[in-house]
């Protein structure tokens, strides 16, 4: 993992290491920009958590290596362990390869299932965007 | 006339009244104090002790001492931290007494939880306990973790880590 910012702080107490403004972060094929990123520690210095706060830019590639997701959010927590993106406040997510946009409050990326799972609220239900290729047949009718 | 005894010392007299008044000393080399080493060590170990025990340990090939400051070649300082035993070398270092202690050329800090801190200078604050590099490079490893930037600052006490311009390397656990 890579990653650049303007600023550092690192506490041992909390084992938390915050880059603040300007974040850009490289994990594997997985990149992100935000304005900001902690990362959580565990008492062997491994990483156990990722969040990345402020204006979140994604992409996100599944293991498989054929879908790719895009998009945005307010916050995002990656958990290296289960390998799962956990994307919070006005998500849009972009699939590739399905040429869809998904938007929702919470979403759920699992790069092992290459799956994603939506979650809306009250206020602001999930809402899909995709693209419907009418044949010609239909069209001269 | 006979020049008597008494005119002679006189006439010296004068004579030295006038040399004090009128003759300039044509040069004078005022050395002051401060920059005449009083003492030079050799090899030498020191020990900070406190009603506490022996709060830290210091080293050196060769140190210098004046009236306000210690110029010591090859220093080396360990000291007991929360965190474990603490340790900062450099090829250079200027103790000010009670006040700071600056340390230049290859400066190492490590601390015995993996912590250690690379940088051409360092200033170690004795009063803040912090110490900073000045707005000079650093390299950073935590663990197999590498951070590299620039201004590094580093609170002794708390253990918080302040930094710009920052470039990290962070190692995952292979799954």
């Amino acid at each position: 993992v890579e990653i650049t910012a303007d600023h550092f702080e690192a506490s041992d107490v909390k084992k938390v290491t915050k880059f603040i403004g300007n974040v850009h972060m490289i994990k594997g094929v997985d990149e992100l920009n935000a304005s900001k990123v902690y990362v959580y520690f565990d008492a062997n210095k491994k990483p156990i958590k990722y969040e990345a706060i402020g204006n979140v830019k994604f992409t996100i590639t599944m293991n498989d290596g054929k879908k790719v997701y895009k998009g945005e959010s307010g916050r995002l927590v990656y958990i290296p362990k289960t390998e799962i993106y956990e994307l919070y406040e006005n998500v849009k997510l972009f699939d590739t390869k399905l040429d869809r946009i998904l938007i929702g409050e919470k979403v759920f990326v699992d790069k092992q299932s290459a799956k994603a799972r939506v979650e809306g609220s009250k206020e602001k239900p999930v809402k899909f965007i995709f693209k419907i290729e009418e044949n010609n047949a239909s069209k001269n009718r | 006339m006979a020049l008597n005894v008494k005119y002679f010392f006189i006439t010296l007299l004068f004579g030295s009244i006038v040399a004090a008044v009128l003759l300039k000393p044509f040069e004078t080399i005022k050395v002051k104090k401060e920059n005449i080493p009083q003492l030079k060590f050799v090899s030498f170990e020191s020990f900070e002790i406190t009603k506490k025990g022996v709060e830290s340990i210091g080293f050196g090939s060769e140190a210098l001492k004046y009236e306000k400051r210690l110029t010591i070649k090859f220093p080396k300082f360990m000291r007991q931290t929360k965190k474990g035993i603490e340790t900062v070398s450099a090829n250079n270092g200027v103790i000010v007494e009670d006040s700071y202690v600056r340390l230049y050329d290859f400066v190492e800090l490590s601390r015995d939880d993996n912590l250690t801190i690379k940088s051409s200078k360092m200033l170690y604050d004795m009063k803040t306990k912090l110490y900073s590099t000045e707005g000079n490079r650093f390299e950073a490893y935590y663990g197999k973790n590498v951070v590299t930037g620039e201004s590094l600052k580093y609170y002794q006490k708390s253990g918080k880590i302040f930094a710009d311009k920052i470039y990290a390397k962070i190692f995952e656990e292979d799954r």
